[in-house]
């Protein structure tokens, strides 16, 4: 391996880390390194160095910037949006009334805490039904319904003695979010168990406690496993950039 | 809150965009590419940035996107010689010196990248040349810590073959 700029036996911390270290999410060991190490107090001066805007980037500024001006597409997209509103209030008004709507035969709490996996595979994506089995190289992303909570962590609990962190987040209550990241499915032969931690402000994990249903107030856990197939998904080993 | 929310392009491209080049310039030698490549994720970073949730998320997806889009390019032969040439020194592992020796010499280039899995190529970009901890690789790729390893062994089980078989 190409030996890299900073290889001077010191234990550096990542290129990553140093990163986050400039967008301003920093570790007390990544602060106490970068006290007595010039090296990388000069990569995360060279980030903040103002590049000149390139033409890519002026085009874009250009964009921002450009006054919105009459389109006649806005007016032809209200338009539409109304007539469809319209026949939607129409339709309505002439259903058999004895006939369950779906809304009526789905009952569910409104902004109550809520998990949606979505999982794809392939071109195709489809919403986890509880039951169906995953295959390895699918990728899992979760959509979650905030409830009255104000934080969430989702946890890979492969290992049920030390489950990984792979993800933590602000919520705002009430509202929904589709977590910015996807897992993949590994080729382990162990189903894929996946927990996730709703609180209101940062918890100390206690597993053992929550597996016998001990949850202190404040924190819900809502643990998934997906049983999974041996069979390879067909997105196996793709890149999905 | 999303870190770039509400950021103009230009704020955004001020912050963020000289760490998307500095990583494509540790993955790539021609200057054209990195900047290529660093203006290709830096767009599409702007398309999705309301899906993006904190800094953290922000970094992954960047790490992530900008070596896929390498190994991607690599692979339809989308880059400069020299790039392409310091990958195929990364992936088989050899030093700065047959990076000159390969440039100065007019063979054939053969392009090594395609006998590595894409999955083993971006694991050891990540802790070879970001110099990324395994938790923080399994993090980037989405994967558990245990697969991550299990990459990485076969990376360098792989470019020990191949290593063996060019002498």
């Amino acid at each position: 391996m190409k030996a890299d700029e900073f290889a001077d036996g010191m234990n550096h911390p990542s290129f990553l880390a140093l990163d986050r270290a400039h967008l301003g999410v920093q570790t007390g060991d990544v602060a106490a390194h970068l006290e007595h190490c010039q090296a990388c107090r000069e990569y995360l001066e060279s980030l903040t160095v103002p590049a000149p805007l390139p033409s890519f980037a002026v085009r874009q500024v250009a964009l921002d910037h450009r006054p919105g001006g009459f389109r006649w597409s806005r007016v032809l997209g209200a338009a539409s949006l109304l007539a469809a509103a319209c026949a939607a209030i129409l339709w309505l008004q002439h259903q058999p009334r004895d006939v369950a709507r779906v809304d009526q035969v789905y009952v569910a709490e409104k902004g109550f805490r809520s998990v949606w996996i979505y999982v794809r595979r392939g071109a195709e994506t489809q919403l986890w039904d509880g039951k169906r089995p995953v295959a390895a190289g699918d990728r899992l992303r979760l959509k979650i319904d905030a409830g009255s909570f104000h934080r969430v962590e989702v946890y890979s609990s492969n290992d049920p003695q030390n489950p990984t962190r792979l993800f933590q987040s602000a919520l705002t209550p009430g509202q929904t979010m589709t977590l910015p990241d996807a897992w993949e499915i590994d080729d382990s032969p162990d189903a894929e168990r996946l927990s996730v931690v709703f609180s209101d402000g940062p918890v100390t994990p206690s597993w053992e406690q929550w597996r016998q249903g001990k949850v202190q107030p404040g924190v819900a856990v809502l643990s998934f496993v997906l049983p999974k197939t041996a069979a390879l998904s067909t997105d196996a080993g793709q890149l999905t950039p | 809150m999303p870190p770039l929310d509400g950021a103009t392009f230009e704020a955004a491209y001020r912050r963020v965009f000289p760490l998307v080049l500095a990583k494509c310039r540790r993955m790539l030698r021609g200057h054209a590419d990195a900047a290529d490549v660093a203006q290709e994720v830096f767009l599409r970073l702007w398309k999705q940035r309301d899906l993006i949730q904190d800094a953290q998320g922000l970094t992954a997806w960047l790490y992530q996107t900008s070596t896929h889009l390498v190994i991607d390019r690599a692979r339809r032969n989308a880059l400069s010689r020299e790039s392409l040439i310091y990958l195929q020194i990364v992936a088989l592992g050899e030093d700065d010196l047959r990076y000159q020796e390969r440039l100065e010499s007019r063979q054939d280039l053969r392009i090594v990248m395609d006998d590595f899995p894409a999955k083993e190529l971006e694991a050891a970009i990540l802790n070879r040349l970001d110099r990324l901890t395994h938790p923080e690789v399994a993090e980037v790729m989405g994967l558990g810590e245990r697969t991550v390893r299990r990459l990485l062994s076969r990376f360098d089980e792989r470019a020990s073959t191949l290593r063996r078989s060019a002498e």
